[in-house]
């Protein structure tokens, strides 16, 4: 798992990756987050948006969640379902979000498979 | 050379940016704020200010620029407020103009400007939120809940109207009537903490200690089937009727849609655009301001979603160090929905599968300028 994070984290414009479980709890980390603290309050709200969202599509009879892209005024956070967890890549204002998104849709897929295994 | 002042400024702002996320100071914030301030955006200036007073409650020069910022923007706020009314009234640019002025103590002013408003639009629930907070501030719980019953008669899905009910009705010892108003929120918003809370301490107050401490995620679900049937008839019926007609054709328009004048054509515009299936414009207390919306799309829950998209994207992006909310993309298996920030309103965009995200973007933005410079 940590391969596959520090993966990602090779791609220019990633500033960091998250590995959250369906709930919310840190799997794994590797962020430019001040602390591990920092890095759990992170993976609570992934959760909670995680959750947010399937209940939206539901509701809305929009099928099921693949992957999301948060932006906010300081840079970007791009999240791919893995099986029941969540790989999120925070990002660089600037950075190229086709290519990232290709390869955190990879990196999630992997991940799924060895959470499964 | 004004570009390179630019990009220097810019960078400094980053820097700063990434200074209060890392290692937060007073100057960094009081730095950023006065930046944004000289540049005229009055709104993220007071928003740094009281972030770092909220930070640094110690710090006397951060508590002033925090009071002082805020209360420029509020004031600039309301002389755009007073001359939108002016020029293209409608119900919200009231709503707002009064919670604002109740904000800075002036409420005489405020129930004036509802008054007018409710005069002009009766039927907005929106007004009757701000009296019910009003009555709320003043004690007068009684008052309180009649007006917010109000509001929410007028709209089902007005979370802060639902939420400050509920409340209220706590104050009043009512907290039978307080869970059932908090379980009607988790029928849109099921997984807001803040309310599951207030639910469980209400049903507790009400002598339901043993259900509200059994309460698990699923049994959420059963003590709230009442409004979770209703939810899921609303979902049920719009997706009987997509399947029915899923054509253009037949998209839901809004009822109200002659009270908005100038943006209904413009989210039709939208909405027609290519790979978009349909949007909404939603206020900041989640009513619906102009949609069009594919056929069966219930308008009211679509605004309820939007803005419950909105309420947990905000803390995600603070914990991830993103800075203040500016949108959120979904992809999903039946297509995509794109969440905007556009001030204190929301707009939501429904794109089919496989529609291009560079276009939607593009025709979003044409519509956010108009939305923008009308409201």
């Amino acid at each position: 798992m940590k391969e596959i994070l520090s993966r990602l984290c090779r791609i220019p414009g990633v500033t960091g990756v998250l590995m959250v479980s369906s709930d919310g709890l840190l799997i794994a980390g590797e962020t430019s987050l001040s602390d591990r603290a920092a890095e759990e309050a992170a993976s609570a709200v992934v959760g909670n948006l995680g959750k947010s969202v399937t209940g939206t599509l539901e509701r809305l009879g929009r099928g099921k969640i693949k992957n999301l892209v948060v932006s906010g005024a300081g840079g970007r956070a791009a999240m791919a379902r893995a099986g029941d967890s969540f790989v999120v890549a925070l990002l660089e204002g600037e950075s190229n979000l086709g290519l990232i998104q290709l390869e955190l849709g990879a990196a999630a897929n992997e991940a799924a498979r060895n959470i499964s295994l | 050379m004004g570009f390179i002042r630019n990009l220097l400024r810019n960078r400094e702002k980053s820097q700063l940016e990434e200074a209060i996320l890392k290692d937060p100071s007073p100057s960094a914030y009081l730095r950023l704020a006065r930046m944004y301030q000289e540049e005229g955006d009055l709104t993220r200036a007071a928003q740094i200010a009281k972030r770092g007073a909220a930070k640094f409650p110690e710090h006397a020069e951060m508590g002033s620029a925090g009071a002082d910022l805020g209360r420029l923007d509020r004031e600039a706020e309301c002389k755009r407020l007073r001359e939108r009314i002016e020029n293209y009234p409608n119900p919200r640019l009231y709503s707002r103009l009064a919670e604002l002025l109740r904000a800075s103590g002036e409420v005489d002013e405020a129930r004036n400007v509802v008054d007018r408003g409710l005069r002009n639009y009766p039927d907005y629930g929106g007004l009757h939120y701000v009296l019910g907070q009003m009555a709320s501030d003043a004690g007068e719980q009684e008052e309180a809940v009649k007006q917010l019953q109000l509001a929410v008669d007028q709209d089902e899905y007005n979370y802060a109207a639902l939420k400050l009910l509920g409340q209220t009705y706590a104050q009043l010892g009512r907290h039978g009537e307080a869970a059932e108003t908090y379980t009607r929120i988790l029928a849109f918003a099921p997984d807001d903490a803040d309310v599951k809370a207030l639910r469980g301490d209400a049903l507790a107050a009400s002598g339901g200690a043993e259900a509200s401490r059994q309460v698990s995620p699923s049994m959420d679900t059963k003590v709230m089937s009442t409004q979770e049937a209703a939810a899921g008839i609303a979902v049920e019926k719009a997706r009987a009727e997509s399947a029915a007609a899923p054509d253009k054709e037949t998209r839901v328009r809004p009822a109200g849609a002659a009270v908005e004048g100038d943006l209904t054509p413009a989210i039709g515009e939208l909405a027609a655009s290519a790979g978009i299936e349909g949007a909404v414009l939603v206020d900041n207390y989640g009513l619906p301001v102009a949609s069009d919306l594919p056929g069966g799309m219930e308008e009211a829950l679509a605004a309820a979603m939007a803005t419950g998209l909105r309420r947990s994207a905000g803390p995600a992006c603070g914990e991830m160090g993103l800075g203040s909310f500016d949108e959120i993309v979904v992809e999903s298996t039946e297509g995509s929905i794109y969440v905007y920030a556009l001030r204190e309103m929301t707009l939501a965009v429904f794109a089919e599968r496989g529609a291009k995200a560079g276009m939607v973007e593009r025709c979003v933005q044409g519509f956010a300028e108009k939305a923008l410079e009308q409201h």
